[in-house]
């Protein structure tokens, strides 16, 4: 069963809500839904069905209140744009088959009692007022609309339950009967065949009945073959229904009557509106003026098929995944058909406008990046022997993209704003890694404090000095790794080291045997960032390191930041940026765009979507 | 015949032309008059709008689930039981006078997600008219989470105090919603963790790194175009609020520029008389 249903729009109105307990509304739970919705659109979306979206909201991403995970399948109405949500617990396949019926169903009905039309209606009245001290509500003028949706939702969906509740006690009755096999399965896939047409259904006793309303259906031409329910109704009531259910009232059945009334007529109706539409040709040189110039044009799909043609190849020239430059081109097709255009605006204009809003929205980060703040947050509470606990980075990435040069770039940074930094090399496999580390230790060290000689070692007899030290414990197997990081960190603890860098080895990421230490590094040494640096110049294939990386930590960790690097060597090319973030959702904290230590900066993203829309 | 045809054939073109202009241009006029109703909906969340907004204008800000669009209903429905859950749009309501005021003014109540901060961020800058903004807060988040609140009334603040978008800073409200839950803080405790806070950040903002367009901006964007408004690129960090701050005892809300107020109330209970108030009093 299904927790909730909800109707909302963008703007944080509920419409309608439906719990089949009969519980209060959670917020919460809506709350958590769209908070995923706008962190990461693209990601943990699975083709379970072909027609809504779903996916798993983890408590993890509602950090306020604690929601359990539940899964959200969804449908984005366009113009007015309204969204359907149902959550419920799992995914498992029959709670995702019922889902999908009640978001049919909810649609079907919204759209037959035409409460869009009234919807829009009352949107459109913003600019006239109720009277002038009160604007029109969207719901105006629709409490009995409502109130009647609701009613038939909820005989509709009562229905169906007890129709599978039928169904279930009589499968059962079959297997006890000793009924062959073969006949429970039919049976199954009739069931379901009628479940998702959305009609009623009742028990039927074995396949006589079945063989005759399958030959009543092809036989009777008066009706329309879709709707098999009204061709059901006028058989008489089976006589396994009074059994089953009892005392149903008369009055039920003609609710439902009038429910599949009218979800068929509002097809026809839908029908007859586009021949209505088609015979306006002779408006045609009059609509390529209004769409190339004057603009005040309503736009459709067709309208905009080019334009977004055009816009997805400029993305995808510049470096931007054909995968994510069709997400962007949807989002601007949702977010245009059916508006109007501006005045003197071409279709085209309009659309650029709305994919400026897509890149921008996309690569804005998701959440605070003031690295600073949560470093003093962490140093600055003591543990109970007084000592302050470390904050520890850890820094993957690919073989080769600079994930030992931005960690010093990062620690230049960091030591500059006084923090006491180890390095620690967590690359013990390619040979020459903690070499050249400690060079990057003593130029930071040399930078740091002028009298520092090279090569030589600290008080502690490190490499370094006391405002930065390598730790180092030579090379090795992937089980070093981890002991090397854990104990980097009691001695960070214990000598008063404010950030722990850790810097591991560059792994291909479609390798499993390669990615799977990852995991267990992150459950070990508990880094409280764990970064990816990932280069600018890499192209499509950035998608998939992304995921790969993202999902190479478990369930329970994600990564937290990516590191752009050699974003000076690809020109306008940042598509690999909106590439990542597409993938993952996990925002941009940094670019490096050179190559001394001082090249590092923060994401401008008014200026990467500039770049990428130029 | 034939001198008559000759006469009425330009006559009839001239007509021609005449009735086909006039509905051209009624056609024009028309679809200009509802593009400048439909403006203010159309730009005020699009990415990198330009556009100036010239109506006198109050927003509501702040961060998410403290209640902003709750307010929106209350104040443009009088209507508090809506349920709502968390904007991904703007609303927006238009000529609108609170009860008991002849004041017409523009409400909007953007987004308060964190990913949506750039609605507002983007935009403010456009309102030339803006009366004042009410920046909601939860008064019962314990004021230890508030950094990320203070940030956000930080990216506002350092719009608004520039004053190359507004001459005299914006009037501003900071309203402590509900109140009226036993856990809630005194206003004077969440003024000054705020005041606290930015203060902080402030000092952080100093060290932090530069942004990404400043330095390759000038190695890649130069090639005939010109990189539009050097000065939309400086991250606020020359406003006069931040030299202001470095220096001085601390950062004050009383030293900003525009007014500053605090007032707690409570959409649940109703209790938006004392906010209503302070909107009547921007007029």
């Amino acid at each position: 069963m299904f927790e909730q249903l909800a109707i909302l729009t963008p703007q944080g109105t509920v419409l309608y809500q439906y719990n089949p307990l009969g519980k209060k509304f959670q917020e919460a739970q809506i709350n958590a839904f769209i908070n995923q919705l706008i962190v990461s659109p693209a990601t943990k979306k699975d083709d379970i069905t072909k027609k809504f979206s779903v996916f798993v909201v983890n408590s993890s991403v509602s950090s306020k209140k604690s929601v359990k995970n539940f899964c959200a399948m969804f449908h984005v109405n366009k113009q007015p744009e309204i969204y359907f949500v149902v959550t419920y617990a799992e995914l498992s396949l029959e709670l995702n088959r019922d889902s999908e019926e009640l978001l049919k169903l909810a649609i079907d009905l919204w759209d037959s009692l035409e409460l869009s039309t009234s919807v829009s209606e009352n949107l459109n009245q913003y600019k006239t007022n109720a009277n002038e001290h009160s604007q029109v509500f969207i719901l105006n003028d629709m409490e009995e609309d409502l109130s009647k949706y609701d009613k038939y939702l909820k005989v509709k969906y009562e229905e169906s339950i007890k129709a599978k509740l039928t169904t279930l006690s009589e499968l059962e009755t079959k297997e006890i009967n000793g009924s062959p096999e073969k006949l429970v399965h039919k049976r199954i896939r009739e069931a379901k065949k009628t479940s998702t047409s959305g009609g009623r259904k009742w028990g039927r006793d074995g396949m006589m009945e079945e063989i005759n309303t399958a030959e009543a259906s092809k036989l009777d031409f008066s009706e329309s073959d879709r709707d098999p329910s009204s061709n059901n109704s006028p058989t008489p009531e089976p006589i396994i229904n009074k059994e089953q259910f009892g005392s149903r009232e008369k009055n039920g059945d003609y609710l439902i009557k009038e429910i599949d009334d009218l979800l068929t007529s509002n097809k026809n109706n839908d029908e007859e509106k586009d021949i209505n539409n088609n015979s306006g040709y002779f408006m045609s040189g009059f609509s390529f003026l209004q769409k190339h110039v004057i603009g005040n044009k309503i736009i459709t799909e067709k309208d905009l098929l080019s334009v977004l043609d055009k816009l997805k190849k400029q993305l995808i020239s510049k470096n931007v995944a054909p995968e994510a430059a069709n997400y962007l081109a949807d989002q601007v097709s949702r977010d245009l058909v059916g508006s109007k255009t501006a005045i003197w605006t071409s279709v085209e204009n309009t659309a650029r406008e709305s994919l400026t809003k897509a890149l921008t929205q996309i690569l804005m980060p998701n959440v605070s990046v003031d690295l600073l703040h949560e470093i003093q947050k962490k140093t600055s509470i003591l543990d109970s022997e007084g000592k302050k606990q470390p904050y520890v980075f850890s820094v993957v990435g690919v073989n080769g993209v600079g994930k030992s040069t931005n960690l010093s770039k990062l620690a230049f940074w960091l030591l500059q704003n006084n923090q006491k930094v180890l390095i620690v090399a967590c690359d013990t496999f390619r040979s020459g890694a903690v070499e050249q580390l400690r060079v990057h230790v003593e130029n930071l060290a040399q930078l740091t404090d002028e009298s520092h000689v090279r090569g030589s070692k600290n008080k502690r007899g490190k490499s370094g000095n006391d405002f930065v030290e390598l730790f180092e414990a030579g090379y090795g197997g992937s089980d070093l790794v981890t002991k090397i990081a854990k104990q980097a960190i009691k001695y960070a603890k214990d000598t008063g080291f404010d950030i722990v860098l850790m810097d591991t080895a560059g792994r291909r990421h479609n390798d499993a045997t390669l990615m799977s230490p990852l995991k267990a590094f992150a459950e070990q040494a508990k880094p409280d960032k764990i970064i990816m640096v990932g280069e600018a110049l890499v192209g499509t294939d950035s998608v998939q390191q992304a995921k790969n990386f993202n999902d190479a930590f478990g369930k329970a960790r994600n990564l937290d930041f990516f590191i752009i690097s050699k974003c000076d060597t690809v020109g306008e090319m940042l598509g690999t940026m909106v590439n990542m973030v597409y993938a993952t959702g996990i925002p941009i904290l940094f670019v490096g765009v050179g190559q001394t230590y001082t090249d590092l900066r923060t994401l401008s993203v008014k200026w990467a979507v500039n770049t990428l829309m130029s | 015949m034939e001198n008559k045809d000759n006469l009425q054939l330009p006559i009839i073109i001239a007509l021609g032309t005449i009735i086909i202009s006039t509905i051209l241009i009624s056609i024009l006029v028309k679809s200009a008059k509802s593009r400048l109703n439909n403006k203010s909906l159309s730009n005020l969340s699009s990415a990198n709008s330009k556009e100036k907004i010239s109506s006198p204008t109050i927003i509501l800000a702040g961060p998410s689930d403290s209640g902003k669009t709750s307010l929106f209903n209350k104040l443009s429905y009088d209507d508090s039981t809506i349920l709502t859950v968390t904007s991904q749009e703007p609303n927006i309501a238009n000529n609108f006078k609170l009860s008991n005021s002849n004041n017409s003014f523009t409400l909007i109540d953007y987004p308060g997600h964190i990913k949506l901060h750039y609605k507002l961020l983007n935009n403010l800058k456009n309102f030339k008219n803006l009366k004042g903004l009410i920046f909601l807060v939860d008064s019962t988040i314990d004021p230890k989470n508030l950094t990320d609140t203070a940030q956000f009334l930080y990216d506002i603040l350092v719009i608004t105090e520039n004053t190359k978008y507004f001459n005299n800073g914006v009037d501003i409200l900071l309203a402590c919603n509900k109140s009226e839950l036993f856990t809630s803080r005194p206003v004077k405790k969440i003024l000054e963790t705020l005041e606290f806070e930015i203060d902080k950040i402030i000092k952080r903002q100093k060290s932090s790194l530069g942004s990404a367009s400043t330095v390759l901006a000038s190695g890649i964007q130069r090639k005939g175009r010109s990189n539009e408004d050097d000065d939309e690129n400086n991250d606020g960090t020359d406003s006069p609020l931040f030299n202001a701050v470095i220096g001085s005892q601390g950062f004050k809300f009383s030293a900003l520029e525009g007014t500053f107020d605090v007032l707690d109330g409570s959409v649940q209970k109703n209790k938006t008389s004392k906010w209503e108030e302070w909107i009547d009093e921007r007029f």
